[in-house]
């Protein structure tokens, strides 16, 4: 459903994606691993229109996506919920949430979108008219998920749901994915918690400054040596 | 008297806080200040009065004026905001609006001259007696339509799709472009309803004046700016408070004390005010509450 064929971004000088490719299956979900730097991000923001790539392609149901404004990318319903999730700070849970639903003005009405929001994530409905800023960060990380949902996403970004949050907390946004993907979302997984992104995604890709230096079944890169050494922290001591 | 004065001061602060709106909204998407905002109110008054001469309705010269002030001003943000937005520094939109602000003033002294002109009253005002307080009808019509703006604008930015996408905006242009939300528009938006509202204060003014000059703009620009530091940077609810504020200190300072020194007196309270609270009345930040 998304292919990226030889994408390369640059911040001035910096050459943070240099010619990656990898593809996302219909309802599935592909991890990205790999360390701070690694221009895992850099990508998401370039297949969402953040910023423009130098070159190479990013074809969403056979449509290359490169150089259509922001808007016009999340009206074909590719959501990246950014690091740091993105509050709209000083508006209400509420408001994030309608607002989620602007990209999508054909779909189902707000409230069958809220109404499956809140079954999901019932702390939010409990806090609908407190201002998004004031939330816990487990809240906002769920704010952020249920606004991209309100969306209706055929591909959903996330890009280090985990980041800060306490394992329990991680747990319960984790367990969110396979819903997703049961309701034929594809899911692009940005993370540092490896462990976490390899048990859930079918298909992962380890970047390594711009570049794709392994891929493979999440499972099978769970085992492989060099994988645990460098992102598990479990080499050794085995 | 000093009943009447405050309705006079609240009258005359109402039109001043439709200014300030207008700065205080743009500055809130943008993070940039607006320096011809001033020279589209005094449009928004001229264009008033042509039609005011023409022998129409009050309502039909306070529509055409907001009109032709928001083209106006979606004007200004095409030539002198968004071919430099996202390039160069802060700076160079207040170079390319003062220019701006300069070729509005000069092409209205061609048309109009250099020379204050009279606006005709929109009706033959009737006075109300309220108590102590006397109230021409002219009066009520200027503080009911600036009130009712306002309230239009916060039901406006509250509830509607478009207004919470202004505010979205306002907040972070990167996460509303995320939501689907197509930033351009939103500040095209932003450009038109402010400038709008400082066309209907033009219209206002001149009827509470009862004239006006190319050179209206520049006093009340610097008050509505100054009105919107008080309120706080962005910040709607603060801009028309920090009007009302403002336009009672005047009204109250040529009543007991010099009316030559109005502004002074308006300005040296803004001051005062900022010493201490430096971010405004209400903080930085576009918001309604």
């Amino acid at each position: 459903m998304l292919e990226v064929e030889d994408l390369h971004v640059s911040y001035g000088r910096i050459r943070a994606v240099q010619g990656v490719s990898l593809s996302v299956p219909e309802a599935a979900v592909v991890a990205l691993i790999g360390a701070n730097g690694a221009g895992k991000s850099t990508l998401l923001r370039a297949i969402s229109g953040i910023v423009r790539p130098r070159r190479g392609a990013v074809r969403f149901r056979g449509e290359n996506l490169v150089g259509l404004p922001v808007h016009q990318i999340v009206r074909r319903r590719v959501i990246h919920v950014p690091e740091g999730r993105g509050m709209l700070a000083r508006m209400t849970v509420l408001e994030n949430l309608r607002i989620g639903g602007f990209a999508r003005r054909d779909g189902p009405s707000t409230a069958a979108g809220l109404e499956r929001v809140f079954a999901l994530f019932p702390v939010l409905e409990h806090r609908a008219g407190q201002l998004a800023g004031t939330l816990s960060g487990g809240e906002q990380q769920m704010l952020a998920i249920g606004r991209a949902m309100m969306a209706g996403p055929r591909l959903l970004m996330l890009d280090e749901p985990s980041l800060g949050l306490a394992p329990l907390v991680v747990r319960e946004i984790f367990r969110i994915i396979p819903r997703l993907t049961a309701e034929g979302t594809a899911v692009l997984l940005v993370e540092q918690n490896a462990r976490m992104a390899l048990q859930c995604a079918a298909h992962a890709y380890v970047l390594q400054t711009g570049q794709v230096v392994l891929s493979g079944r999440g499972a099978d890169l769970l085992a492989t040596p060099e994988i645990q050494r460098a992102y598990l922290g479990t080499g050794e001591a085995s | 008297m000093f009943a009447q004065q405050l309705v006079n001061g609240l009258m005359l602060g109402g039109a001043y806080a439709l200014v300030a709106i207008g700065y205080t909204l743009i500055f809130g998407v943008l993070n940039l200040l607006h320096l011809a905002h001033g020279e589209v109110f005094m449009v928004g008054a001229y264009v008033g009065l042509v039609l005011a001469l023409a022998g129409f309705p009050p309502w039909v010269t306070l529509a055409g004026a907001m009109l032709a002030a928001a083209a106006l001003g979606v004007l200004i943000e095409r030539v002198a905001f968004r071919p430099v937005r996202n390039r160069g520094s802060h700076v160079t939109p207040l170079i390319t609006t003062i220019a701006v602000g300069l070729v509005l003033q000069h092409v209205v002294v061609k048309i109009f001259g250099a020379e204050p002109v009279a606006f005709p009253a929109p009706f033959a005002s009737a006075s109300l007696e309220l108590g102590p307080v006397t109230l021409s009808t002219l009066q009520l019509l200027i503080l009911g339509t600036s009130v009712v703006l306002m309230g239009l604008l916060e039901v406006f930015l509250r509830s509607t799709p478009t207004g919470m996408a202004i505010r979205a905006t306002a907040e972070n242009q990167t996460v509303a472009g995320l939501m689907g939300i197509n930033v351009s528009f939103a500040i095209v938006i932003t450009f038109a309803i402010a400038s709008a509202l400082a066309g209907a204060a033009g219209v206002l003014l001149a009827w509470n004046f009862t004239g006006l000059s190319p050179f209206f703009g520049v006093k009340v620009g610097l008050k509505g700016l100054a009105i919107m530091l008080l309120g706080g940077l962005g910040n709607v609810t603060g801009a028309m408070l920090g009007g009302l504020i403002i336009g009672v200190v005047e009204v109250m300072s040529v009543a007991y004390l010099a009316s030559s020194y109005r502004d002074a007196f308006a300005f040296a309270v803004m001051i005062l005010i900022l010493l201490v609270r430096p971010t405004g009345l209400f903080g930085a930040r576009l918001q309604t509450g």
